[in-house]
């Protein structure tokens, strides 16, 4: 067939698919450009983008179709159990209204979407434009993994620490209450963090033979210790004053000494910790020590515990819907029994494609996991935002890569895109909070005060 | 682990006590305490009446989502009633769900709210434990407890130090809602403390004079058998009338109160032996020279920090540290005292002596003696300066060694005297 056309019309068609493809590039890109991801702007967008599959992708979705907008509200209820997060709801409320000045602490557990640092930043920055600034609360010491960031806090170490848990959770168990250890046996190594608090802690194992540290601020001594003693959970606080500050933790000897983290608080406000592990399943919560972790947990007293877990599962893993249902309900209980006055809010797995028989198909376990993870949810009280529903539903991350919002792998995204899925979430949060600011109004009597 | 150890120091006995305790904010710095250390959260405002659940029910009008709300918050916050059976009705009229219903039936009333302010108590100069109407709250930390929360009205403070006596033992303070009361304790340390501390800082005497550890403790010293301490430099001998006379001197102190002095001038070359029972000239300055250098050396000897600490592990003698202004921490001044002699003797930050005094009724009263410039020789300091002033405050004797040395004393004296015998 080829043969039969000239070659002068076999390069003026191919010249024509091959403009066509550049022009398409170029006005797709151009777009891009001029419109923002977020906002009205998006519109513009889903006009420019026409049904263009990917010459790589199957298409198990008929078209590409508008993208949520975070500003609209959902046609269903976005959050599952909201009566989960009264508990939080309530803090945030009294915190509000002056009633209590006690710092709120949101801690989220979960993968490399949480690991990334950027759907957490943009939950942080939303909730503390609204509540008031916390400080940094909980961040890991020096540099646990690769990669690992906070961008509201300046952290790092010398090279002589290792870090233990992660991924693999092996060891142990002993990780803190980030899942993440990092140790050394060398005189002389250090940590340091660099924030804006009122009241600093400092997470350690504390071990029979363990070495002794000293706490600088930027060059000032503040206290040394010892972190001997039985083994278990270690800590040592220290009250400072309001500001910024530099603090720098050396070991002092050649004996063994296992960091878990920074906790950085202000007297009030929120924080939004993040507690993400690159490549995480949420079993591996099952690896860390119960009663260490329980130890921590209580003692950071959080309001809410965001958990999100599912990506890992559903992509590689090969669970079954009632195994990790059990599973995923056995971590709810752990974290119930630690913290039983905390609300809980699980974030299902976002959609996700991965490779079947050579083609990028919608990943099939993310469906299992979220069906999982909602009737775990329902059973044990806790509430449930269903990220893939948000997002658009079943093979939407492909309209999430056409948009610029998601990256070329169809499983992680884009920093907008992250800002996109937390104002979603936030804003499914806070009209969930105006309902309850009005239940409780109407419920109360005397009226004391109303949130802002 | 720490539960456990939590464990051991929960007791039901003193569970309100811990009460209090978990509304310490962390004391500046904390250590190993595994209970909340922020302060509780204040109680319950809400007040749900019947009026405002049946008010509540018509606006949600059935919605499941705000009834799972309002069920929550009725089990966080309790009733503002007890339902009575007829309210139950009126609720099931207005199309409370069976949850909802059940919800009301199982609620609690709300604890009463207690109005709550804090306290703040601080302590100087030293750290002390802290009462709040009889119960034990704590102990400062860097002389303060930031703060703790207590229910409205007065209660009463107490503090306590050993060996401190507090200028008032007791303080009566009113705790306002919403408001920080702060009491202050000043201390002054009492005749024990006074004791304890004087024994304790003659104690870190000895110990400072001593290296005691790292390398200079494997030194060698003039305790050893065999040892002397071998000082030259120069006397400076001030006599009543003012004038000082210049002697370049070589010496060498022995255990047993033993020493030699070899004093130098021009073409004049004198050597002073001393023993526990007297002192020799092999040959003898002027009279004059000869009176007032046998009276300096002497206190020179004498006031060798070996000697001085032999005379001060007296028995007999008492020590105690000079007493301190109130709210002043006490400095590292002490007087050992005991019959006739009492000395007050001053350390420097190192803990070594800089002065004694002898402060005694006695002839010899009001006589100074200065010790600076210390130096690490073997396994133990000594002043390369000593100064000794007369009660008068003019006459004296003032060494500058230039050299201090431990050497061994056998073979030295032997070369010395062999030296000298050549000399002569």
């Amino acid at each position: 067939m080829a043969s039969l056309i000239p070659v002068g019309a076999r390069r003026s068609k191919l010249m024509r698919v091959r403009l066509g493809v550049i022009g398409f590039c170029a006005i797709h890109g151009l777009l891009l450009m001029v419109a923002p991801f977020e906002g009205a702007g998006q519109k513009k967008i889903e006009k420019s983008l026409t049904p263009q599959p990917s010459p790589q992708v199957i298409s198990d979705v008929d078209t590409l179709r508008p993208i949520a907008d975070a500003s609209k509200t959902p046609a269903t209820l976005s959050i599952a159990q909201p009566e989960a997060l009264v508990p939080m709801f309530e803090h945030l409320y009294r915190l509000n209204a002056r009633q209590d000045s006690a710092p709120i602490h949101i801690l989220q557990f979960g993968d490399s979407h949480s690991a990334a640092d950027d759907w957490t930043a943009g939950l942080r920055r939303l909730l503390k434009e609204r509540f008031g600034d916390g400080g940094s609360g909980f961040s890991l010491a020096g540099t646990p993994f690769q990669g690992y960031r906070r961008f509201d806090v300046q952290g790092g170490g010398s090279a002589g620490w290792h870090s233990e848990g992660l991924r693999s959770a092996t060891g142990d168990g002993f990780f803190g209450i980030g899942g993440v250890g990092i140790s050394t046996q060398v005189e002389g190594q250090s940590v340091f963090i660099e924030t804006e608090c009122d009241r600093l802690e400092i997470d350690y194992l504390q071990q029979p033979a363990g070495g002794d540290l000293a706490l600088f601020d930027y060059n000032q001594l503040l206290e040394r210790f010892s972190t001997r003693g039985e083994l278990g959970p270690g800590f040592v606080s220290y009250q400072t004053m309001p500001g910024l500050h530099r603090f720098i933790l050396r070991t002092l000897n050649s004996k063994p000494v296992r960091l878990f983290g920074w906790v950085a608080d202000k007297e009030t406000g929120v924080t939004y910790e993040t507690l993400g592990i690159n490549g995480a399943e949420a079993s591996i919560i099952l690896r860390w020590n119960e009663s260490m972790f329980a130890a921590y947990l209580r003692r950071r007293n959080p309001g809410l515990i965001v958990l999100a877990y599912g990506t890992n599962e559903g992509v590689i893993g090969d669970w079954s819907s009632e195994k990790y249902q059990a599973m995923f309900s056995d971590i709810l209980q752990r974290f119930h029994r630690a913290v039983p006055a905390a609300s809980i809010l699980v974030l299902g797995p976002p959609d996700s494609w991965s490779y079947r028989e050579g083609t990028r198909r919608p990943s099939p376990g993310i469906d299992r996991i979220i069906t999982a993870q909602k009737s775990a949810c329902r059973e044990s009280g806790c509430g449930f935002w269903d990220t893939r529903e948000r997002m658009g539903g079943l093979g939407s991350m492909r309209d999430w890569v056409q948009a610029g919002l998601a990256q070329g792998d169809y499983i992680h995204f884009t920093p907008a895109g992250y800002r996109r899925l937390a104002t979603m979430l936030f804003g499914d949060m806070m009209r969930q909070y105006e309902l309850f600011g009005k239940i409780r109004i109407e419920i109360s009597d005397p009226v004391p005060s109303h949130p802002r | 682990m720490a539960n456990r150890r939590l464990g051991q120091t929960r007791s039901a006995a003193v569970a309100g006590l811990l009460a209090i305790f978990a509304a310490l904010p962390c004391a500046s710095f904390q250590k190993q305490d595994f209970s909340a250390d922020r302060a509780p959260r204040p109680p319950s405002t809400l007040l749900i009446s019947l009026q405002s659940l049946l008010t509540f029910l018509g606006s949600s009008e059935g919605d499941h989502s705000s009834e799972a709300m309002a069920i929550k918050l009725i089990e966080m916050h309790g009733l503002g009633f007890r339902p009575t059976a007829d309210d139950l009705e009126k609720l099931r009229k207005a199309s409370a769900s069976e949850d909802f219903l059940k919800a009301i039936e199982t609620a609690g009333t709300p604890a009463p709210v207690v109005k709550q302010g804090r306290l703040a108590v601080g302590c100087e100069p030293v750290d002390c434990e802290v009462w709040v109407s009889g119960n034990l709250i704590g102990t400062t930390t860097r002389g303060e407890i930031p703060w703790i929360t207590l229910p409205e009205g007065k209660v009463i403070v107490s503090a306590a130090k050993t060996n401190y006596d507090p200028i008032q033992a007791k303080q009566e303070v009113p705790i306002r809602q919403n408001e920080l009361t702060r009491v202050k304790f000043q201390f002054k340390i009492s005749r024990a403390g006074l004791m304890a501390t004087g024994a304790k800082l003659f104690q870190q005497m000895r110990g400072s004079i001593r290296a005691g550890e790292g390398e200079a403790a494997r030194g060698a010293s003039t305790e050893q058998e065999g040892n002397a301490l071998r000082v030259a430099g120069t006397l400076y001998l001030h006599d009543s009338a003012g004038h000082c006379t210049v002697w370049p001197v070589e010496a060498w102190f022995r255990e047993g109160h033993e020493a030699r002095f070899e004093l130098s001038r021009f073409y004049e070359r004198y050597v002073l032996t001393m023993t526990a029972t007297g002192h020799s000239w092999d040959r003898t300055p002027p009279a004059k020279e000869a009176r007032e250098l046998e009276a300096g050396i002497r206190l020179i000897a004498d006031g060798q920090l070996p000697r001085l600490i032999e005379r001060l592990d007296d028995p007999g003698l008492t020590m105690a540290a000079v007493d301190a202004p109130v709210g002043s921490e006490v400095a590292p001044v002490f007087q050992a005292g005991g019959g006739s002699q009492t000395y007050r003797i001053t350390l420097d930050a190192a803990y070594r002596p800089s002065e004694i005094q002898a402060e005694s009724p006695v002839p010899g009263s009001g006589l100074r003696m200065l010790y600076s410039d210390y130096v690490l020789q073997g396994s133990a300091y000594y002043p390369k300066t000593t100064q000794i002033i007369l009660p008068d405050g003019v006459q004296g004797i003032e060494a500058r060694f230039d050299t201090v040395q431990i050497v061994s004393s056998q073979n030295t004296y032997k070369q010395v005297s062999s030296k000298h015998s050549k000399l002569r």
